[in-house]
């Protein structure tokens, strides 16, 4: 499995406060390689330039312009591997269904803690690696 | 004229002539006597020769010392004298004869045109300097004994080739010197060796006319002024231990050694400073405390797989019958199973205490009952005797209680059985045991000075085997001694038995005579008897185990051992899922939709540890309860890792009972919630498991 600290990581938010608290986390993590994008246009724009650099894709799902659900339609029908976590705050079971129909790999409910997170990405590290 | 005129004048002039004669013979030989006084007076030895090289006059100086050559009926020669010269010319030194040269005061250089250094018989030494006059008609040869200011000129110029040497040496030392003035004001440095430079990174001529505290600044320790004006005050030899970082960054030692130098009055002359750098010794050092704890280790190790090759023998034995008589007698078979696993458990305790063998100390807390102990152990000591051995036990009082492990008391008893057995031999023979309470105050010599007043526990072993010499008797407890022949003994069993009765607070008395067999006795402080005593505490019986409801996830790395966990929690009725690692398991708690109830993790597995495991998972599932189980015991193994408080820990192997206890336990299905009466595993030695 790779190790947290060679992780390549896209961080997909509109708020700029949760891109800061998230690149804190992950660096509390030892991972900081972390590319981001304001929504999901300039995250696709990216991903076609830079597909390569990217190991995992951390999304908010509540975005103007295109949400998280949105973009992993439009990624999945081009790439159907590069591990997607959903961060979310709604917890009801019709968005879980929906999310999951999307194709998501995981998903993580807000607030959240670093341990939540790191138990999350190992979790989805893990099943890139069977 | 006439004739006679004639002849008279000419007697007349004879006459004169007679008489003038005789006043110059006289006045010559006056001439030559002084002369002669002369050359004796001025206290050297002169000879003179003619310009035609005959030999004119000698001085007694000359002819004591050139006696055969000057004394003789025929005269040498100038050329005899000087072949004589050369033929005892001293081979000495150029440096060395141009000094005495110059020690005399009397030398001319200028009018000598010719000198030697003679060795005459005695070990004389005679420096000849010859002159001519300076009408040029005769040749002087003066002779000066120069015995005495050769050697003291050879030893001046001795001590001069020697301090060079000297001098040489201490520059070529890898040792630093260094000697100061404390006369001159501020104890000045006069000297130090390159060695002391390259040591202290501070060049020769810096040091040298500088102060000592010049040296302070090199090396890390504050107080090193503090300790050289102590050394200075009184006036001893002292040895001040410094560190200085090296380059690498790695440190290096070093000692100073400061000598003062009085002298012939007594008075302080010099201080001598040597510095020397002592790094490799400290490492050598700390390479043979740490090779000495490897030694222990491995003798313990050794011992430990000594005792473990009992208990498999137990075993071993116990499973053979059970599978001769599974069919014919199953009644049988349950009773030898049960032995197989209590066996079991004694080598997991065994185990145990190998693991913890840095501390290598008993807990001396359970209350234990010794005769318990034994009669416990009887039908396992059975198990390891030949059928020619008849044993017998005798609880003399039955509340003989000591503070101990059990396991720890039984492997004493182990240890000293088997010696009997191996005692006795194949003929066969008698072993007995004992347990009883004695007045310590009737004991005699080394036990007495051990156990201290009142009455005392003794466990005593005889046999009426072999017996011993009293020079074996003495080495008994010798690590690696053994008098058993080939591979059938260790040399540790006994040792190590004197180790843990040490550990007890207890003494061993051997008493032995050959052909008269072998009594040792166990002393042990007595504990107060008390109902609680651990040893003969049943094992957990009563309502059967029902986990039913509850779910489980089981993550082991070792296959084995994770599928007998699965087995017993399965049979108990539990929902089991199992992951191999730290991530197998986040996810597969992430693809389970229900609950669990309780993370049963390994400590140690590769990538993602139980530890960290846990605290991850419990982010995930806050209400999920944790419990560990290691092959380490509490404290051991990973220094590193951090063991949350509130944490529950099993040792390996676990017994299903404990384990299925402990569960109920923690999901409080035994109407007690899980802090109730037990302790958590706080990381901190002696901390509790279970």
């Amino acid at each position: 499995m790779a190790k947290l600290s060679d992780l390549k990581i896209l961080l997909v938010d509109d708020q700029l406060e949760s891109r800061s608290l998230l690149r804190n986390m992950l660096a509390e993590l030892g991972v900081s390689q972390v590319f981001d994008a304001p929504d999901g246009k300039e995250a696709l724009s990216f991903l076609d330039n830079a597909f390569d650099l990217v190991d995992m894709i951390i999304c908010d799902w509540n975005m103007p312009k295109m949400n998280g659900v949105e973009l992993l339609r439009q990624l999945r029908s081009v790439d159907t591997e590069t591990p997607f976590l959903m961060v979310t705050g709604r917890g009801d079971a019709s968005s879980v269904a929906e999310a999951k129909e999307s194709g998501v790999n995981a998903y993580i409910l807000k607030p959240f803690s670093t341990s939540q997170l790191e138990a999350k990405i190992r979790i989805l590290l893990h099943r890139m690696a069977m | 004229m006439n004739d006679a005129g004639v002849s008279g004048l000419i007697l007349a002039a004879l006459g004169v002539f007679l008489v003038l004669h005789y006043y110059m013979r006289r006045h010559m030989r006056r001439t030559e006597d002084i002369l002669a006084g002369l050359l004796d007076a001025c206290g050297y030895g002169r000879v003179i020769f003619s310009s035609d090289g005959r030999l004119v006059a000698a001085n007694e100086a000359a002819q004591e010392v050139f006696g055969i050559l000057l004394r003789g009926e025929v005269k040498c020669t100038l050329q005899q004298f000087l072949d004589f010269m050369y033929d005892h010319a001293a081979d000495v030194d150029a440096t060395l004869r141009h000094a005495v040269l110059h020690s005399l005061e009397y030398f001319d250089a200028q009018g000598c045109n010719f000198q030697e250094v003679v060795k005459m018989d005695g070990e004389k030494l005679y420096l000849i300097v010859m002159q001519k006059t300076p009408s040029g008609r005769h040749t002087i040869l003066q002779i000066n004994d120069i015995s005495r200011q050769w050697r003291q000129e050879a030893s001046v110029h001795l001590l001069g080739e020697r301090n060079y040497q000297l001098l040489l040496a201490i520059e070529a030392s890898h040792i630093g010197v260094l000697i100061s003035t404390p006369k001159k004001s501020g104890n000045p440095i006069s000297f130090a060796n390159s060695a002391m430079a390259e040591m202290t990174g501070i060049a020769k001529d810096d040091i040298i006319g500088g102060f000592w505290f010049k040296l302070c600044a090199v090396f890390e320790e504050e107080d090193f002024s503090e300790q050289l004006l102590r050394a200075f005050h009184r006036q001893k030899t002292a040895e001040i231990v410094l560190t200085r970082a090296g380059a690498e960054g790695s440190l290096h030692w070093y000692s100073f050694v400061i000598t003062p130098v009085f002298d012939e009055n007594g008075a302080l002359d010099l201080f001598i400073g040597v510095l020397k750098d002592t790094t490799a010794f400290k490492v050598r050092e700390a390479e043979f405390f740490q090779a000495q704890k490897l030694e222990a280790l491995g003798r313990l190790s050794a011992g430990i797989a000594h005792d473990f090759n009992n208990i498999l023998s137990i075993i071993d034995g116990y499973a053979r019958l059970a599978r001769r008589n599974v069919r014919s007698n199953p009644a049988d078979c349950e009773d030898y199973l049960e032995r197989v696993c209590i066996a079991t458990q004694r080598g997991a305790a065994l185990t145990k205490r190998m693991l913890t063998f840095s501390r290598h100390k008993v807990v001396a807390e359970k209350l234990c009952v010794l005769g318990q102990i034994v009669r416990d152990q009887e039908l396992l000591l059975g198990a390891v005797l030949d059928p020619s051995i008849r044993m017998f036990v005798d609880i003399v009082q039955d509340d003989v209680c000591v503070k101990g492990e059990p396991d720890i008391l039984a492997q004493i008893l182990m240890n000293l059985v088997i010696n009997a057995r191996d005692a006795i031999g194949r003929d066969g023979g008698v072993i007995s045991i004992r347990v009883e309470k004695v007045d310590a105050s009737g004991l005699i010599g080394d036990a007495a000075a051990k156990i201290t007043g009142g009455p005392c526990a003794v466990l005593s072993v005889m046999d009426n085997g072999c017996g011993m010499e009293p020079h074996i008797v003495n080495r008994i407890f010798d690590p690696f001694f053994t008098t058993k022949a080939g591979e059938k003994g260790t040399g540790l069993g006994m040792s190590v038995v004197y180790g843990l009765v040490k550990d007890l607070g207890g003494h061993i008395d051997v008493q032995s005579a050959p052909g008269e067999g072998t009594s040792i006795s166990v002393y042990l402080p007595l504990a107060a008897s008390s109902a609680r005593a651990q040893n003969a505490a049943p094992r957990e019986a009563g309502a059967p185990i029902d986990l039913s409801g509850f779910t489980a996830m089981v993550v082991d790395d070792e296959p084995d051992i994770r599928a007998v966990t699965v087995a017993m929690l399965r049979e108990a009725g539990m929902e089991v899922l199992s992951a191999e690692n730290g991530d197998d398991a986040l996810d597969r708690q992430d693809l389970y939709e229900g609950r669990i109830d309780i993370l049963i993790s390994d400590v140690l597995m590769p990538e993602l540890g139980g530890v960290k495991l846990a605290e991850l998972f419990l982010s995930l599932r806050p209400e999920t309860q944790v419990l560990f189980i290691s092959g380490y015991p509490l404290g051991e193994g990973d220094d590193q890792i951090q063991i949350p408080d509130h944490a529950h820990f099993l040792v390996k192997p676990v017994a299903f009972d404990k384990l299925a206890g402990l569960i109920m336990r923690l999901l409080g299905k035994d109407g007690h919630t899980a802090d109730e009466g037990m302790d958590h595993w706080h990381n901190t030695a002696g901390g509790s498991q279970y």
